[in-house]
């Protein structure tokens, strides 16, 4: 309850304030939320499976962002930025259809 | 939500009872769990993922702004790089272009320039053209010849002389007797009375001429001239300068039968 007021909180805060990125920061950000996202969901079925920790989704998700960032950046450091980032993308997405694949099958058991 | 909850001494408790959530929750169903843990309650780990929802929110609708903000911004330096030249080199092509249709442009003005000035020569051409045929009245200053024959004793070379007279000094419209004097005039003497293009003349002869009067009154009144010739042979000859002769009697020139233009390269 108190996470999903979070993100909500986080939406509004960003839509009242309107920062710009700043430039060096502006080739990871994507590929940092689309990280986030896959722990997200995956912290979502952790809970629905009964197995969820906080610890475990803190790490997961900081890892997460910050591997996904070091990533683009060792990417855009070789030459092939656009490249790695796709994989990283492709490899999220996979993540995050899984996860939501086992929610759905948790919540609607189908 | 309070912060009378936030105690340091709930903290250690919290510890412990990490370990034991996932086995206490394990049995139930998944969808109990799920409304156990939309439940608000304010601990230490639903406090940590509630700020790590909060960065995740924060960011994507940053993202999400800065990508509708400008497509530029989040591009990469080749992307960059690939666009720019992409720009530079329509930017050439359409410069391009557009000498081209300048240069076009300017042909067509200077094109549209000289046809008017030759249409402008033309007219004038024409209308210098009509004066010297005598198919258009004309007006201005010149003189007026009056030559009175009551004996009789002129004959048609006289008047001709009068009129070649006229044309040396540069008249460039002549009319004698209300007819209008062209390149095809004609005069014959034909018993006893003089004939100018198959038209009898009567005295009194009434000559006007458009031109420079003063040459004109000059070169006939010259002595040994035309008008004293003719005074010489009984005649009286009369001739004044007015400042605005109208000449309204026309030339009708027959189309030519034989001389055709020749073509013009």
């Amino acid at each position: 309850m108190i996470a999903a007021l979070g993100l909500i909180l986080g939406v509004i805060v960003g839509i009242v304030m309107q920062p710009s990125v700043p430039s060096e920061l502006q080739p990871y950000l994507p590929i940092a939320v689309v990280a986030a996202l896959d722990a997200l969901f995956g912290g979502v079925r952790a809970l629905l499976a009964g197995t969820f920790d906080d610890r475990v989704f803190t790490v997961s998700f900081l890892s997460n962002v910050v591997l996904a960032a070091f990533l683009v950046f060792l990417g855009d450091q070789l030459g092939v930025g656009s490249q790695l980032s796709t994989a990283v993308v492709v490899v999220l997405g996979i993540r995050i259809f899984s996860n939501a694949a086992a929610i759905r099958r948790y919540v609607f058991k189908a | 939500m309070t912060p009378g909850r936030h105690e340091d001494g709930r903290g250690t408790e919290l510890q412990k009872d990490r370990g034991a959530q996932p086995q206490k929750g394990r049995g139930t169903e998944p969808r109990t769990r799920l409304f156990r843990a939309l439940r608000p309650r304010l601990n230490r780990k639903q406090i940590v993922v509630a700020i790590l929802c909060f960065g995740l929110g924060f960011a994507l609708v940053v993202q999400v702004q800065q990508n509708q903000g400008d497509s530029l911004g989040s591009l990469r330096q080749s992307e960059l790089v690939r666009l720019l030249d992409e720009v530079t080199s329509q930017s050439a092509e359409l410069a391009r272009t557009e000498r081209e249709l300048r240069a076009t442009r300017d042909e067509l003005l200077s094109g549209s320039d000289s046809a008017r000035t030759a249409y402008e020569a033309m007219e004038d051409q024409v209308t210098r053209q009509a004066i010297l045929a005598g198919t258009v009245p004309v007006t201005g200053p010149g003189i007026h010849v009056r030559i009175i024959d009551n004996g009789n004793v002129l004959d048609a070379l006289v008047i001709l002389e009068v009129v070649q007279e006229l044309r040396n000094a540069g008249a460039e419209a002549i009319e004698v007797n209300d007819q209008r004097i062209a390149t095809s005039s004609w005069f014959i003497d034909s018993s006893g009375s003089i004939v100018l293009d198959g038209t009898e003349l009567e005295s009194p002869y009434q000559i006007l001429a458009i031109g420079d009067s003063s040459t004109i009154s000059a070169a006939l009144e010259m002595p040994g001239g035309v008008l004293t010739g003719i005074r010489g042979r009984g005649a009286s000859a009369v001739l004044e300068s007015l400042d605005e002769i109208e000449i309204d009697s026309l030339n009708r020139p027959e189309k030519s039968r034989f001389a055709t233009p020749q073509p013009t390269s």
